[in-house]
């Protein structure tokens, strides 16, 4: 059935004209939630937890490359590209394998691999979301494809809610062929470290 | 404060020109749009593209084509105020082809939006979605009051596929919308409500026409499905059902007919086999 065809069938059953423009459509109210980084903070972990993910806040980088550490106990660990990670020294650590080009030499790294390291996009405090956009430098199975999920961000990243992710900029959303909401997953055990 | 009604009001008064954005969107982010009439459609559709590909399926076609329906079962599940859950992705080959449906299509993007798939591992060589065309929204912003209708751990957004650089992903990413009867419904004004629906399942356990709860799109789910099951009554399994009906007030020809079956029974007819007597057989033989 071609494309055509079928929007001009619309077209015969709604009465419209082929171009004729609709009228603005009614607007959703975005609900932005005037929470102090405090308050923020205290729900995403909440929320968060709730998932079954596991919360550290630490208050400087070197604090978060210990923890890495710590969270690594020796073993080997695939990390992305995101900057955050090489500003943290988390790159040098002992095991971690980044700088990834080759999409057969990561996926062969990933069969071998339980640990993964990356950042996100953004969390949101509400729903203890994390957020992902998958980039050249985040890599869709160092993030999600790995038994455990180690994830390094800046309380930067901590938005309120959905509505006011979706109020920055909706259109950021084209700039990557896919965006996700993770709210915790069975096959996996998350870390997240605040800085 | 904008109700989901209005929302979804809008797009079906407008469907035209929000598939077309929407097509128009995706296929320059470098997705493929394929417009299908129902399931048999997307069924012969999947059936083509694994065999060019050369990917095996187990089950072979019959698989393919009992998947396609739980995709797409079209508009008669709407009346038949069908369970609205989510069916399950489909994925064969270690990967080589995944098959999901979508939750919602958003035009401005050219994005997808599917529900509770966990991204995992690299992602498919080649990921197909199928989704009637009433899932369209008209913007990004829209989803603040659609996705909390459908709580999910997992909500993905897929607005092409891998770009140049990214080194997983789909390497194809193909939408196909399928109309399965809804350009129909959408012809009248009072059925058209129905497609308002976006499986959120609030009308659940009680289903559509037996809950009497608030629906958050506005559909009368007590009133709608009832009056239009009294316009034009469903037909259910055909001849079949009304010669069964007509030997069920019949006792003795009901009698009678379970004698011949029994008399007359095939093992190669793959069903289970009937018992060696009847009940009303076995309750006179108690009597005695």
């Amino acid at each position: 059935m071609a494309g055509d065809a079928l929007l001009e069938s619309l077209r015969l059953a709604l009465g419209r004209k082929k171009f004729q423009k609709p009228s603005t459509p009614p607007e959703p109210l975005l609900v932005v939630r005037n929470w102090t980084m405090e308050e923020r903070l205290e729900r995403f972990r909440a929320a968060f937890e709730e998932h079954g993910g596991a919360l550290h806040v630490v208050s400087s980088e070197q604090e978060a490359r210990t923890l890495v550490a710590e969270l690594l106990a020796g073993r080997e660990a695939l990390a992305s590209g995101a900057p955050v990670l090489a500003e943290c020294g988390v790159l040098g650590l002992a095991g971690v394998q980044s700088g990834f080009t080759d999409p057969e030499l990561l996926g062969n790294a990933a069969q071998t691999v339980r640990i993964g390291i990356s950042s996100c996009y953004s969390l949101l405090a509400e729903s203890g979301e994390v957020v992902l956009r998958f980039t050249p430098e985040e890599p869709r199975c160092i993030s999600m494809g790995l038994p455990i999920w180690v994830i390094v961000a800046s309380r930067r990243k901590l938005l309120a809610n959905l509505d006011e992710l979706l109020g920055l900029n909706p259109r950021s959303f084209e700039s990557s062929s896919e965006t996700a909401l993770i709210a915790g997953s069975e096959r996996q055990e998350i870390h997240l470290i605040l800085i | 404060m904008t109700k989901p009604t209005e929302i979804r009001s809008h797009v079906l008064a407008n469907l035209d020109h929000y598939l077309a954005e929407l097509d128009k969107q995706l296929t320059a982010q470098g997705g493929t749009v394929v417009y299908l009439r129902g399931a048999d459609e997307v069924a012969d559709y999947l059936e083509l593209l694994t065999r060019e590909r050369e990917i095996p399926v187990p089950g072979g076609a019959e698989s393919l084509r009992r998947h396609a329906e739980r995709l797409e079962p079209g508009v008669e599940a709407y009346l038949r105020g069908e369970s609205p859950a989510d069916p399950e992705s489909l994925e064969l080959a270690d990967g080589a082809l995944r098959i999901s449906a979508a939750a919602f299509l958003i035009a401005d993007a050219g994005a997808i939006c599917l529900t509770g798939e966990h991204p995992g591992g690299t992602g498919p060589k080649i990921q197909v979605v199928v989704a009637g065309i009433e899932k369209v929204l008209p913007r990004m912003r829209d989803l603040a009051v659609f996705l909390p209708l459908l709580p999910s751990d997992t909500t993905r957004f897929l607005t092409g596929p891998r770009r140049a650089g990214e080194l997983d992903g789909p390497e194809e990413l193909c939408l196909i919308l399928v109309d399965g009867g809804r350009s129909e419904l959408l012809a009248s004004p009072e059925r058209r409500d129905l497609l308002r629906c976006v499986r959120c399942g609030a009308c659940l356990p009680g289903r559509v026409g037996g809950g009497g709860v608030d629906c958050p799109v506005g559909i009368d789910t007590e009133g709608l499905p009832l009056r239009l099951r009294e316009e034009a009554p469903l037909e259910v399994g055909g001849w079949k059902f009304r010669l069964w009906g007509y030997v069920m007030r019949k006792p003795r020809l009901y009698e009678f007919a379970g004698q011949m079956l029994r008399a007359f029974w095939r093992e190669e007819w793959g069903l289970p086999a009937p018992p060696a007597k009847s009940f009303r057989q076995a309750w006179r033989e108690g009597k005695k």
